[in-house]
């Protein structure tokens, strides 16, 4: 699990003309000036709603809480690129509400059990950070650096074990600390807005950019979602937690931009975790849980005008569909070490999508890539990382190709250049200006796969081979004009009648020392599994 | 002073928009003299002035940040008013957008039309309320530099 530490406490972003304010969701005198700790506000509002100055802090009182005459949070400043305006719980005991439990930890990195010295006394849901992860630090100017580092850690529940007392934390341990004897600090519960039941958007942007959101329990069941995040650039939400009663609510909805990003956050209950989104940017260290909801979607993009998305580190349960994305979206999907149900992907989108999939599962070295063209294939995938099929002197890892069974929208062909063919690889070699020949070898498990071979000639109705590689070179002696040539001869390929690995090949000679780029194609219309393993590692000689 | 707020989610009811009073507003027609969003009874006297700036906390800024906050703040009602073209022009236009939105969600018949009136609704009130916001927040400003600039206050400034 990466733990994303940014700043040093030194280097926390600071502006000399930041002022501090202060939140007490459970004060009852309907809040005070804000300026002091004693005088805290009594909503979030009072802050968000009214001017403020770029590195302006608000600091909110834990174990507190907002659930009655609830008005979602509306925005109405910026912050910068440099310096975001602030809205984080409060990590430096400013209310002196801290507690040192007895008990203390041996904190593993990447687990979520944490084994005690004792039984437990910390409540489940209340946070808490291990060692030096974190220091108490007030700094009126700037907020602590573990809501950067998302350094402390909800406790989903402590059991007693039959040897040991165990604390669960919902999302993995990623600090520094080990060994036995770690000193526990209890910070207390986030502060929460609204209830699963309440019909409000708890925080609406409306193009205000640059917020920092860090370590609030936000609840509701709005359509528009818990957050709302409207054309707002730059926002960055740490440490949430967004609940919903799964009626017709999400947790984050309507466009987010390409700029925002989201860490060890946690949806619950939603119907939706991202509705209409996320249209891009980063999630990291995370869990969806959809709560067993009917008709759930983890990433809802459809309706949005989705980009490129970063989703890392993280955890998909009890939901109905993993994804659904716009039929008109060009969207790509990059999701590494994400945790999610081990069933066949469910998708819809269009032909243009593509989900990237690295450590899938969370299982080391399991690599995938998908594309809507997929629709009732028993893998639902387009690429596949594996070791159950090694060809002797190649590579140390195979590609399973399971190529898409459909027509129209849905299948390959050689009819519609780049869009209706498969890139297997796309792999840059340096070169100098020596000719060389790049091989690449493929098989099929079974000779049944195939009712007709690949054709790795141009037929006379198609543009190119069904299955070719190509070199794309240098061809100028002083600009960078590039030649492209692909392998183009016939019968190289014999699936229906071989299961031994063959090959085809393009030579190519730059006349500049340089890059080449190396690919490899297929577009055969399915004529049945056409299931095939191919090892990536290029030959070249 | 009382301020009204929005964002009530669903609480403002299913508002048709043919309802919505703006629609036949242009925007240079946003003014505080005829607020809809914002409910403010604009100070006559210094003394007035002096106690309703600190509301937004404007008594602890200094001069220079309040300098700062007046030019940003101009530019973000310049951006909001170029927005708010669409939401004035248009408001099916984003009222479309919701519907889509909520379609793909899963919500359907009575119940999609429904919120998607609410939605846009409130989506349009939200941009009306940061324009009058705005509008506000700055005169503020300027009325605290002026009153600091006739030394009709003494103010300690700790931002």
């Amino acid at each position: 699990m990466i733990k994303y530490l940014i700043l040093l406490f030194l280097l926390v972003p600071y502006s000399a003309q930041a002022a501090a304010f202060y939140g007490d969701f459970g004060t009852t005198t309907g809040g005070g000036a804000g300026t002091a700790s004693t005088t805290s506000y009594g909503d979030l509002n009072q802050f968000v709603n009214v001017a403020r100055n770029p590195g302006d802090i608000i600091f909110l009182r834990n174990s507190t809480a907002s659930t009655t005459n609830v008005l979602g949070a509306t925005f109405l400043s910026d912050g910068t690129l440099n310096t975001p305006i602030y809205v984080s719980r409060d990590l430096d005991n400013i209310w002196s509400g801290f507690t040192t439990p007895v008990e203390t930890a041996t904190p593993v990195f990447g687990a979520t059990t944490i084994t005690l010295s004792a039984s437990s006394t910390i409540g489940t849901d209340n946070w808490v950070y291990f060692g030096t992860d974190c220091v108490e630090r007030y700094n009126p100017k700037t907020i602590n650096p573990c809501a950067l580092s998302n350094d402390v850690y909800q406790v989903a529940s402590t059991t007693i074990g039959s040897a040991n007392n165990i604390l669960t934390l919902y999302l993995p341990y990623n600090g520094d600390m080990s060994g036995a004897g770690v000193a526990i600090r209890n910070v207390g519960k986030a502060p929460i807005i609204g209830t699963v039941a309440l019909n409000t958007i708890i925080m609406a942007f409306s193009a205000d950019d640059y917020w920092f959101i860090y370590g609030l329990d936000m609840r509701g069941t709005n359509a528009g979602c818990v957050i709302g995040p409207s054309a707002t650039r730059g926002t960055i939400f740490n440490g949430v937690v967004l609940q919903g009663n799964g009626v017709t609510d999400c947790g984050v909805g309507s466009s987010l931009d390409g700029s925002m990003a989201m860490n060890s956050f946690r949806i619950f209950g939603a119907l939706n975790g991202f509705n209409s989104g996320p249209s891009g940017g980063i999630l990291n260290d995370f869990i969806i849980d959809c709560n067993n909801v009917a008709s759930s979607i983890a990433l809802n993009t459809n309706g949005a005008r989705t980009e490129k998305v970063m989703i890392t580190n993280g955890k998909i349960i009890n939901c109905v569909r993993e994804s659904a994305v716009s039929t008109n979206a060009s969207a790509s999907f990059l999701l590494r070490n994400v945790q999610r149900p081990n069933t066949p992907l469910v998708l819809s989108g269009s032909a243009h999508n593509v989900f990237y999939y690295e450590d899938d599962y969370g299982i080391v070295g399991l690599n995938r890539t998908a594309t809507y063209q997929i629709q009732s294939n028993e893998f639902s995938t387009t690429t596949q990382s594996t070791t159950t099929v090694l060809r002797s002197g190649g590579g140390p890892v195979s590609m399973a190709v399971y190529p898409p069974s459909g027509t129209g929208n849905t299948g390959i062909s050689t009819n519609y250049f780049p869009f209706s063919y498969m890139k297997l690889l796309d792999v840059p070699f340096y070169s100098d200006t020596s000719s060389k020949t790049y091989t690449v070898w493929a098989m099929s498990t079974s000779t049944a796969n195939f009712v007709v071979d690949p054709l790795t000639a141009t037929a006379t109705s198609s543009s190119t081979p069904e299955f070719y590689i190509e070199c794309e070179y240098y061809g100028h002696a002083t600009n960078a004009s590039r030649l492209l040539k692909k392998s183009n001869t016939a019968a190289q390929i014999d699936f229906n009648g071989s299961t031994a690995w063959q090959s085809i090949s393009v030579t190519c000679q730059p006349v500049q020392a340089g890059v080449n780029y190396i690919r490899v194609w297929y577009a055969k219309p399915s004529d049945g599994f056409n299931a095939f393993i191919i090892d990536p590692t290029i030959v070249v000689s | 002073m009382s301020k009204k707020t929005i964002i009530a989610g669903v609480g403002v009811g299913a508002v048709a928009l043919g309802g919505v009073a703006l629609l036949n507003r242009t925007d240079n027609a946003i003014t505080l003299e005829n607020p809809q969003e914002i409910v403010w009874v604009k100070p006559t006297t210094d003394i007035g002035w002096a106690r309703d700036v600190q509301i937004e906390s404007l008594d602890i800024r200094r001069d220079a940040t309040l300098t700062k906050m007046i030019a940003t703040h101009t530019a973000k009602l310049a951006k909001e008013e170029e927005a708010y073209i669409k939401y004035q022009t248009c408001p099916q236009c984003v009222r479309f957008e919701w519907w889509e939105r909520l379609r793909g969600s899963g919500m359907r018949g009575q119940a999609l039309e429904d919120e998607a009136d609410a939605q846009a609704a409130q989506d349009i009130r939200q941009r009306l309320w940061s324009i009058e916001k705005l509008k506000q927040s700055i005169e503020r400003m300027d009325k605290e530099l002026d009153l600091r600039a006739r030394s009709a206050v003494t103010r300690n400034p700790r931002d």
